[in-house]
């Protein structure tokens, strides 16, 4: 009776490719940000302490988690939709990335970006099915997250109702 | 310039000109954003006695110094522009994530004037700005237009607010709807409607910087850690007022023939948030979350879907039509959204018709045949959809608000249209907290419940304090219009009263305006600030050619006349002597002229302002 005006079959669609590809990926990794959607009021402010911390001023589009706030998603699936790296082990933005810029780190599993290769291609944005890594559109380099190489990612400590946390299969 | 993104965006609709301006420093330094420089600049380009839905009226949509920053409470923004139904300057709030992008987008302020000929939408990606065509969307429910315009545009991450068919039928009283938040009140979306606006959308890539990172890491810690522990606002938001101001016998019930309802458990949030929640939604960068989707899975009303609804919403929709079904409720307050209806208004107009109903005043010839009583869930639904397409008799009567409603149709019903200077009467009672009389009654919006916004001092107290005493309420008012005019200027979220306020301007409001800009004022130039927005808003008024006579005839009747007949604060009302009094108290306490209400020369000298030219009808 209510719901009016949006594409099912895309959103439906959306959600289940990414259900086909996180049962493929997500159950390999070791660490990254888990988000607790139940907990998710989708204030943004991992969004603002993480663009505060990498620029020094808040600028959400350059935030390496974003979340998404349209009344659609809630209409629809009732929950937010944060994107945030799943830091895959067979992580296709790595396989995808012609300059070798992208890597995981054997040690930590974090998937990392070599600023001094990337050439700001946008083909790791092709590649990645959870929409979690960007183009910086002036200096021309990918940026994602990478849980703040290994100290207390930031996003973590602010959120106000804890959703965010460190851990393995989500 | 900390804190600021350091541009205002002029659209003119009439031209199609768009232009970017540089925020002039005078400007900041004197009204420090938000509403204060929208006044100023209302003062300034607008023509005395401007009817709101000529081309020549603007709309500011302002941002203050905390937008788009980690300040708790600073997802809001505000309109401000000539209200249709109080005739008067208005500023309506919205939370969501509008106003951060705008700044993030690179501008503080975004001015529309003109009117289109054709329907129209502005987006604003970034730098770019453009006024597209709106043809295809003018017509569609507000979340099919933010839904479409998002596809359109290519990208989920714009920020689109915009009109329903409310709106564009010039409902005087629609809203505007961004997301699941609303400018509700005053019925700006009908002036964007007069300009042929459909919506704006904007994303937003720049940044906002501010003096102090670390300092405001910690105030932002700080507050969030008080949020938590609220008692109620973070687990049940607003919907929980509803039943502890109906324990102190101040609830408007079927329109204010009494203020107990005995339905108030029913729609109360302690019985429905375990029952109907989803989940909590919160404002950009707010740690409250006091927002709580609630949706019937169930039933004839399956589907509705809403935020909250309110605490004014639940009144309106709620005890003030009888209406103790939350099922049906939950509905109305989502047709209200789509239609882009503001929900407050909406109610009371429409429990004004139900007592005329009810008294004979209207029969059912005139309600096309629809059993208008108080209690009547479907009549109340279906009346909806009526007002935001102006159907029938009583769509078209309902949709140009209570004040002209009850003019057109005489017989006593003025008596009781629950109105203050034309704007619906909000949810918090002028009798049994007596300082609202006058509160609402020298506000320059009338029945809005954020201009003398003396409950949050006054709920806590005795009876005979808040509902029998009136010496002490100028005092009251006068503080706390001044605090409510900083906090719209830096853009807090009026539920941090309690962290920010409650009474007058104050360190609070100081360490803000410091940790987002910079600024380092006094208190005295802080306070001084406010009374020189306060001054400019009644010189405004003044040049509109009003003056003290519609301050003293603005209650309702029955608020002067009929004391509450039953419940806890049983006799309580306001003497029209007690009224006179307190008005006499606070316009000494502001300055105004006795007589006139205007403001003092020596006071406006003081206060760096000119005198408004006084146009005599």
């Amino acid at each position: 009776m209510f719901i009016r005006g949006v594409n099912f079959n895309k959103l439906i669609m959306e959600q289940y490719s990414k259900i086909i590809y996180h049962k493929r990926y997500a159950r390999q990794n070791k660490m990254k940000i888990k988000v607790d959607l139940k907990k998710c009021i989708g204030c943004g402010v991992c969004e603002l302490a993480c663009s505060l911390k990498y620029h020094g001023a808040f600028r959400i589009s350059m935030a390496r988690i974003q979340v998404d706030k349209g009344p659609e998603t809630i209409l629809i699936k009732k929950t937010f939709e944060v994107h945030v790296c799943n830091q895959c082990d067979d992580a296709p933005c790595v396989s995808r990335c012609p300059e070798g810029a992208l890597s995981k780190d054997p040690k930590s599993g974090v998937v990392k970006v070599d600023e001094n290769k990337c050439i700001g291609c946008s083909l790791c944005i092709q590649a990645c099915l959870y929409n979690a890594i960007w183009v910086d559109s002036t200096k021309m380099k990918a940026f994602k997250c990478q849980l703040c190489d290994e100290t207390q990612p930031v996003c973590i400590n602010l959120c106000p109702r804890n959703a965010l946390s460190i851990g393995g299969i989500q | 310039m900390y804190g600021y993104a350091g541009y205002m965006l002029k659209v003119n609709l009439g031209t199609g000109k768009i232009s970017k301006e540089p925020l002039n420093e005078d400007l900041i330094k004197g009204y420090i954003g938000g509403f204060g420089v929208s006044t100023r600049i209302l003062y300034d380009s607008l023509a005395p006695m401007v009817d709101a839905y000529s081309p020549e009226n603007i709309v500011v949509f302002a941002t203050g110094p905390a937008q788009g920053t980690l300040i708790p409470g600073s997802g809001r923004g505000v309109f401000v522009t000539k209200s249709p139904l109080t005739k008067r300057i208005f500023n309506s709030n919205i939370g969501g994530y509008l106003s951060s992008e705008l700044k993030y987008a690179g501008y503080d302020f975004l001015v529309i004037t003109g009117k289109s000929q054709n329907p129209v939408y502005i987006a604003i990606d970034d730098g770019n700005v453009e006024i597209k065509d709106a043809s295809k969307i003018w017509g569609k429910t507000t979340y099919e237009t933010q839904t479409i315009i998002k596809e359109e545009l290519g990208d989920k991450k714009f920020q689109v607010a915009c009109i329903g068919p409310g709106g564009e039928n010039l409902v005087k009283y629609s809203a505007i709807i961004h997301n699941f938040h609303a400018a509700g009140r005053g019925g700006i979306a009908s002036v964007l409607g007069s300009k042929n606006l459909k919506a704006f959308a904007i994303r937003g890539d720049k940044s906002v910087e501010v003096p102090n990172t670390g300092e405001m890491i910690n105030f932002y810690k700080e507050i969030a850690e008080k949020c938590a522990k609220h008692p109620s606002l973070p687990a049940y938001g607003t919907t929980v007022a509803l039943g502890t101001i109906n324990k102190m016998g101040c609830l408007g019930t079927r329109n204010w023939q009494t203020e107990v309802f005995e339905g108030a458990a029913n729609i109360d949030g302690y019985t429905t948030i375990p029952k109907y929640k989803i989940r909590d939604i919160a404002c950009a960068g707010c740690p409250m979350g006091c927002g709580k989707v609630q949706e019937i899975k169930e039933g004839k009303y399956e589907g509705a879907l809403a935020k909250g609804p309110e605490y004014e919403t639940l009144y309106a929709l709620g005890s003030m039509v009888g209406v103790d079904d939350f099922d049906a409720l939950v509905s109305a307050a989502r047709l209200c959204d789509e239609y882009g209806l503001d929900t407050i208004s909406t109610g009371v107009s429409i429990a004004w018709a139900m007592e005329c109903f009810e008294k004979g005043i209207l029969t059912k010839e005139e309600t096309d045949s629809i059993d208008l009583k108080f209690g009547n869930r479907d009549a109340l639904n279906e009346i909806i959809k009526r007002i935001a397409y102006k159907k029938g008799f009583m769509g078209d009567l309902l949709a140009k608000g209570v004040k002209e409603a009850s003019e057109i149709i005489g017989c006593g019903s003025q008596y009781f249209a629950m109105h203050f200077k034309g704007l619906e009467l909000a949810g918090h009672s002028p009798r049994g907290v007596k300082g609202w009389t006058l509160g609402y009654s020298v506000g320059w919006r009338g029945g809005s419940h954020h201009d003398g916004r003396v409950h949050d001092i006054d709920y806590p107290k005795t009876f005979e304090e808040r509902a029998l005493k009136f010496e002490d309420k100028p005092e009251i008012v006068y503080k706390t219009v001044h605090r409510v005019l900083i906090e719209e200027s830096l853009i807090t979220c009026r539920l941090f009263g309690g962290y920010y306020g409650p009474l007058e301007p104050n360190e609070n409001n100081l360490k803000i305006l410091k940790l987002t800009t910079g600024f380092n004022l006094t208190l005295e130039e802080l306070w001084k600030i406010a009374r020189r927005i306060r001054a400019l808003i009644r010189c405004l008024e003044v040049r509109d050619g009003f003056n003290r006579k519609d301050d003293i005839n603005a209650p309702p009747l029955r608020i002067l006349n009929e004391p509450i007949p039953e419940g806890p604060s049983k006799g309580a009302y306001t003497k029209p002597s007690e009224f006179k009094f307190m008005v006499n108290k606070l316009y000494e306490l502001m300055g105004w002229e006795k007589d006139t209400g205007k403001p003092k020369s020596q006071v406006l000298k003081e206060l760096g302002l000119s005198e408004p030219k006084i146009r005599k009808n």
